[in-house]
Parts: structure tokens; C-alpha cells; sequence
């Protein structure tokens, strides 16, 4: 594997299940159980509305999750863990805009830091996502891409051990979106940081990470684990026509493809079972 | 005056929406009943003295009293009154003028210089001509009435007007029909909502400037004169906190009509279907 | 009583006397109407409990029209600027109360769920992400409330002593000197005008991201 694993969990996910009570009960995850190595990009796929924002709602500390429980470092989440960051898919309701782009990074900065520690922290990841001329810009004055840019530059500022990332290109167009996939590899490789990628794009998913997990339709489990050994550095060109790659993209298609028509073959059989004599 | 159209959103509440909803109830009543409690015992106690503040108790069987005492209700009656009249009055007339000039640009760039100079002024500044053109009557609370109440209404009419989708009239057009239809079925329903948040705001404006007319004026009767009455020459401050508790659910009965009538007749609107989705 | 030229009464005396009392007692009742009703408006939004026992206490107080509280505030306060800043604070606090609450409550909840990610505390979250998300909504509760303190101001002065713009109408009025009381009318028209224009000035400072992230560019 291309990845320099240390081998041990970072975060580990044991037997985690949520049900939104309510007059309309909705069981949003089954059960999920994986683990999300130390330095690891692993990214999680799954078609829309199979529980993936519950799921990160959860790992993250932000619900309580009804059944199973999530551990950081070893440590039990309950309230949101200080070495874990959020990226969300709307960025222009996740920055504030009443702050210029710096002031969004440097909000989120302890309020102890020394000045000088704060700026350059604020440098370093606007350099990191490449908008180091947009500082004092306002996030509404700046594109969708460069807005997302700003959300992850704040991230990286907070310098959290695992970064999670909900579907957080889904609005932008696919030019932009190829950009920050590349930002994404090249943020990880400098900052050795370990990222749970959420997306419902298979090729996204198997371009950007070392593991993809497979997510069925909600209430969600884990249909499958799947390594991708495809070599590093990967190119949005090359890499997405190798062979292997295009292996790999078919294979997590088909089995969410299956899994979703024997979901309904078996439901119509049990249906039909149940009117037989 | 405009707090009245302002709708603030339920804080959310999550699982057994019920149980909250019936918790939040009696809360409700528990804050009224401390309010009437410490009213009371400030009272009783003689911190304030009861010629400034009668006990809570005392104030309640007033209110009790004052509305089944015909005499009163006869006075209220004389405020509602100019209230309806006026109100209508300017309904009607700005509801014209704005229609006019909502629908022609020429129109309400030409009137524009003299509507802006006229907003400004209040509305109780005009009290005194009133009084001199009109005397103290009826007439001059109408009046008065009709004018402070005429901006809100011109105004929201004639900015729902120019909000009109144009799509949607030409849409209309597109289907042959005329100027006076097009503005009878797309451009008036369309503008229906602002209109009414001009009539609400309106109606509370009118509330105010009929009981300031009485109570400054010298009115013959009516609400503020009856107060004034019973305060200043009466010497009677537990009949004044009376009525103007009465008041103050008057104020609470045309707020709750102009709710049901504005969910009855434009229960269509965007921003209206929301509240009821949050509340249901 | 001499006929006097309108000019007299914004150049004579009657500037000290009158103009500038009336101002000092609007902006006075309406500043701690501005205070008090941010303080409570912040209370009832961001407590549920809070909120709960006092509402409808407000939903009922509001009701009431201003005006209805002069004979108790006469009672009450007397006959000088106690009663006016009172009767000015009571009427005015309302579109801020209201419009406090409201935009305290409908603080983005994305905005709040960032704050936890990257573990703001309390005092954080208010002054940097409830108060900035309110201001605009407090904003337009201030100006709404500036142009109903003008009319209570003048409602005000028609009862009790004889001082302020308001007084001066009416007894110009009594007393049939028809270019004093338009004058003073103009006045106050004035007056409204110029006060929500520097008011909006000072808006449009403050709340500078407000429009912009509004018209936005993406």
C-alpha cells in the first residue's frame, strides 16, 4: 500500500446504529462497525439518502448515536473531540460572513495562541489551499471552489489529527472539483493528516483514497471493504484511465447496484412467500 | 405599530413536540400568575402605594366588571368604531391610489417627490389641524385615522405591485388577456400579500391613533377619553389599570382576527405555508 | 402674545427650551428601550425555558397601545420627562424585542454545529457567531423603533407640562398661530427623516457583510 500507516486505529467505530424517533420513525444506520487507521485516506461511498451525514453527525460528536459508540485515539467521542475537524458540504452556510477569509481561519484559533503563531498559522493554510491573495477577502465575495478552499484552510489551521470531510465537493462544478481533489492529496501528503471522505461519487471515492467502504442504503451497513493499491502520486488523468482504476470503479458500482436490486428482489420475495399457501 | 406583522419563529423543539407544546402552556400561565402575584403583593405591602397601584386582585374584578357595564362597553364601541370606518376608508382609498400607481411607472414617478415629503411627518403632529379643521368629533378621529394609516397601506401596495413576476403577466398576456383582467387575476393576487402586511400593520396604527386622539384631543367619548375620565378627574387607578388591560386585548383580538383572516386567504403564500409547517 | 415669523422658534430660545429637550427624551427612552429590549430579546431566544414563561407576558404587553398607558404613567411617573422617556421606552421596545428574538433564534444552524466542531465556548459563541448573525434583524428593530419614537415623543409632550416640539404644536394650535404649529410640524418631519438616515448610515457600517453576502457573487 502506498500509505504510511503507522497500523494503529485512530478512530474506531464499534457496532454504531441511530434511529430519529418521531412520528415518522426512520432507522438512518443499521449497523456499522470499521476502523480508520492512523495516516489513513479513507473514503466512505454510498448512494444519496443512505445515512452518510447521520453517520458523520455521529462520528464526529455533533448526535448521539442510539445504538454503538465511536473511539478517537482510544478515548469514547461524546461531545466533539479536539483532535477531530468537520468539513462540511455547505460551505457557504459553514463560513461566517461577517469575517474576512483570515478572520474565518484565525476565529477558530485558540484564544491563547501568540499573535505571531496565529498569522502564521493563517499563512500556512492559505498558502496550503492556494489562496494566499484572498485573505482579507470576504467568503461571499469568493467562488464556490474558493469558498470550499477557505472551509478546509480553516480546518487545517485548527490542526486537527483526522480530518472528516462530508461530501464536500458535491456543490461545485466538476473543473473545480477535480481541483480540490488533487488540494485534498497534496493537503494530506504535507500535513500527514488522517481523512474519512464521505461522497456518493465511486470515482471520487477510489481516486482519493487507500480504503473505500461501501455503504448500503440506509438503514446503512457496510457492504464491503475495498483496498486501492493504486500507486502515488495519482493524476485526474492517467490514473482515472488505468486499468486498474477503472477495475476498481466498475466493481463498487456493481455491488451498489446489486445490492440495492436484491434489496428489492428479496422484498418482493418475501412478499411473495408471504401470499403463498 | 410594526411589531405587530413580525413573526418570530418557534425556538425548535425536538422529540414529543406534544408534551413541550403542553409543558410550554402552563409555563405561560405560571409566568402571568408570578406577574399578577408580585403585582399584588407590591401592592399590598405598600411598596408602591395603592392610589399609584392597586392590587392585581382588585384590577381583575375592574376588568370583570367593566365588561358587562354598558356604559363602558358603549365608550369602546365609539373607539372601535372610528377604528373600522377609518381603517376601511384607507383600505379603500390606498389600496386605488396604490393599485394606480403600482401599475404605471409614469404615475409613481410623478407622485413620488410628494409622497416622500409627506411620510415623514407623524401622524399625531396633524392631530392639532385636525382638531381645527375638524373639531373634536368623530369626524377628526376618522380622519386622523385615514392618514396615519394610509402610508402603510399605499406603500406595501404599491411595492407589491412592482413585484409582480412579469413572466406572470405576460404569461396572462400570452393567453389574450387585457390590461384589466391581467391586473384583476395576476397582478392584484400576486400583490395580496403585501398588501396585507400594509393592513396589518394599519390596523394597529389606527388602534394607536384613535386612543391618542381621545386621550390628547379632548374627544367627546370613546376609550382614551373614558381613561382620561376615570384617571384624571375619577381619581379612580384601579378603573384606569382596568381599561387599559381591556385594551390590550382589544389590541389581542384584531391581532388574532388578522392572523385567521390572512391563513384563510392567503394560506398560497410561500413564507405563510412555512410557519404552518413549523407549528403543525 | 405677539404673532412671531416661524424662523423664531427654531433660532430663538425655543431651541434650548424645546428642541433639544424633546430630542435628549427620544433618544434617551428610545436608547434604553434599544438596551433593554437587546438584553431581553437575547434572554427569551436563546432560553427555551426563559422564553416560555415570558412570552406570552410580551405577546399580551404588546398589545396594548401606547397611548392607553398615559393615564397610569401620569399616575404612575407624573407630569415631566419620567413619564415621556417611560411612555417613549414602553412603545418602542417592541420591533427590537421582537426582531432581537427572531434573529437570535434564527441563528444558522450549520454556523452553530461549525462552533462545536472547533469548540468555541460559550461566551464565544455569542459575541462571535448569535450577536453578528442577529445585528442585522436588531438593526432594522432600531430603525423601525426610531420612527415610533418621534410619534410617541410628540404624543407625549401633549399631555403634562408644558415643554417640548410636541407642546409647542399644540399650543401654537390654541392659540391660532398657524406658522408656528407648520412649523413645527415640518420640524418633527425633518427631524424623522434625518435621524433614520444617520441611523442607516451607521447600519450599513455595521453590518457591511449583511448585503454583501446577500447579493453574493456565487
Amino acid at each position: 500500500m502506498s500509505v504510511t500507516t503507522t497500523g494503529t486505529d485512530l478512530l474506531t467505530i464499534e457496532g454504531l446504529g441511530h434511529v430519529y424517533e418521531g412520528r415518522q420513525r426512520h432507522e438512518a444506520i443499521g449497523r456499522l462497525d470499521f476502523t480508520v487507521p492512523e495516516g489513513a485516506f479513507v473514503s466512505i461511498v454510498g448512494p444519496s439518502g443512505c445515512g452518510k451525514t447521520t453517520m458523520l453527525r455521529c462520528l464526529s460528536g455533533l448526535m448521539k448515536p442510539t445504538r454503538g459508540t465511536v473511539y478517537l485515539g482510544g478515548e469514547p467521542v461524546t461531545d466533539v473531540p479536539r483532535d477531530l475537524a468537520l468539513v462540511f458540504q455547505d460551505y457557504s452556510r459553514s463560513l461566517f460572513p461577517w469575517r474576512t477569509v483570515a478572520g474565518n481561519i484565525g476565529f477558530v484559533l485558540p484564544r491563547g495562541l501568540p499573535k505571531e503563531e496565529r498569522a502564521e498559522r493563517i499563512r500556512e493554510s492559505l498558502d496550503a489551499v492556494g489562496l494566499s491573495g484572498a485573505a482579507d477577502k470576504y467568503p461571499w465575495q469568493l467562488s464556490g471552489g474558493m469558498q470550499q478552499r477557505v472551509a478546509i484552510a480553516r480546518a487545517l489551521a485548527y490542526r486537527p489529527k483526522i480530518l472528516l470531510m462530508d461530501e464536500p465537493f458535491a456543490s461545485v462544478d466538476a473543473q473545480t472539483r477535480a481541483e480540490l481533489e488533487d488540494l485534498m492529496l497534496d493537503v494530506r501528503r504535507r500535513f500527514d493528516m488522517t481523512i474519512l471522505f464521505v461522497t456518493h461519487d465511486i470515482d471520487e471515492s477510489v481516486y482519493l483514497a487507500d480504503r473505500v467502504l461501501v455503504l448500503s442504503k440506509s438503514p446503512s451497513t457496510i457492504v464491503t471493504t475495498m483496498e486501492v493499491d493504486l500507486p502515488s502520486p495519482r493524476d485526474q488523468v492517467a490514473t482515472r484511465a488505468s486499468e486498474h482504476f477503472v477495475q476498481l470503479r466498475t466493481e463498487i458500482a456493481e455491488m451498489i447496484r446489486d445490492q440495492s436490486t436484491r434489496r428489492t428482489a428479496s422484498g418482493a420475495g418475501a412478499a411473495a412467500a408471504d401470499t403463498a399457501p | 405599530m410594526t411589531s405587530l406583522t413580525t413573526r418570530i419563529p418557534r425556538a425548535p423543539r425536538r422529540a414529543g413536540a406534544g408534551s413541550s407544546r403542553r409543558s410550554a402552556v402552563v409555563r405561560g400561565a405560571l409566568g402571568f400568575l408570578a406577574l399578577f402575584a408580585v403585582a399584588e403583593v407590591i401592592s399590598r405591602s405598600g411598596i408602591v402605594k395603592e392610589a399609584f397601584l392597586p392590587p392585581a386582585s382588585v384590577v381583575l374584578m375592574r376588568v370583570g366588571q367593566l365588561l358587562v357595564d354598558p356604559e363602558f362597553l358603549g365608550q369602546v364601541l365609539a373607539t372601535l368604531e372610528a377604528w373600522a370606518i377609518g381603517l376601511g376608508i384607507c383600505i379603500v382609498v390606498s389600496v386605488t391610489i396604490g393599485v394606480l400607481l403600482g401599475s404605471s411607472r409614469a404615475a409613481y414617478s410623478g407622485s413620488r417627490a410628494v409622497i416622500e415629503f409627506l411620510r415623514p411627518i407623524p401622524s399625531v403632529a396633524l392631530i392639532p389641524v385636525a382638531m381645527l379643521v375638524l373639531g373634536n368629533d368623530a369626524e377628526m378621529k376618522i380622519a386622523l385615522i385615514v392618514f396615519s394609516t394610509s402610508w402603510p397601506v399605499l406603500f406595501n401596495t404599491i411595492y407589491g405591485m412592482h413585484d409582480v413576476d412579469p413572466i406572470a403577466k405576460l404569461t396572462a398576456k400570452s393567453f389574450g388577456r387585457g390590461r384589466l383582467s391581467t391586473l384583476l387575476t395576476v397582478s392584484l393576487p400576486s400583490a395580496a400579500p403585501f398588501i396585507f402586511t400594509g393592513i396589518r400593520i394599519a390596523a394597529s396604527v389606527a388602534l394607536i391613533v384613535a386612543i391618542s386622539a381621545e386621550l390628547l384631543a379632548g374627544a367627546s367619548d370613546g376609550l382614551g377619553r373614558w381613561m382620561l375620565d376615570a384617571g384624571a378627574t375619577g381619581n379612580r387607578p384601579d378603573l384606569v389599570y382596568a381599561a387599559t388591560i381591556i385594551a390590550g386585548l382589544i389590541g389581542l383580538a384584531i391581532n388574532f382576527v388578522l392572523v385567521l383572516v390572512e391563513r384563510r386567504f392567503l394560506s398560497w403564500q410561500p413564507a405563510l405555508r412555512q410557519t404552518d409547517k413549523g407549528t403543525a | 402674545m405677539a404673532v412671531r415669523a416661524p424662523s423664531s422658534l427654531f433660532l430663538t430660545e425655543a431651541v434650548g427650551q424645546n428642541i433639544v429637550p424633546s430630542l435628549a427624551r427620544m433618544l434617551g427612552g428610545w436608547t434604553v428601550a434599544v438596551i433593554l429590549g437587546v438584553l431581553l430579546g437575547v434572554a427569551i431566544g436563546r432560553s427555551r425555558r426563559f422564553g416560555d414563561y415570558v412570552e406570552p407576558i410580551v405577546h399580551f404587553v404588546r398589545a396594548i397601545p401606547p397611548p392607553a398607558l398615559i393615564p397610569i404613567f401620569l399616575i404612575l411617573l407624573g407630569f415631566g420627562t419620567e413619564m415621556r422617556v417611560s411612555l417613549i421606552t414602553f412603545a418602542v421596545i417592541w420591533p427590537v424585542l421582537l426582531n432581537t428574538i427572531d434573529g437570535v433564534r434564527s441563528v444558522e444552524s450549520l454556523h452553530l454545529d461549525t462552533a462545536k466542531v472547533f469548540e468555541f465556548d460559550r461566551r464565544k459563541v455569542f459575541f462571535g457567531i448569535v450577536l453578528p448573525s442577529a445585528a442585522p434583524k436588531i438593526f432594522a428593530g432600531m430603525r423601525v423603533s426610531l420612527s415610533v419614537a418621534i410619534i410617541i415623543m410628540v404624543i407625549s409632550e401633549m399631555v403634562g407640562l408644558p415643554d417640548g416640539i410636541g407642546n409647542v404644536i399644540l399650543g401654537a394650535q390654541r392659540t391660532y398661530r398657524m406658522a408656528d404649529m407648520w412649523a413645527g410640524i415640518l420640524l418633527l418631519g425633518i427631524l424623522g427623516y434625518v435621524l433614520n438616515a444617520l441611523l442607516a448610515l451607521v447600519e450599513t457600517r455595521i453590518t457591511r457583510w449583511h448585503r454583501g453576502a446577500r447579493e453574493g457573487v456565487s
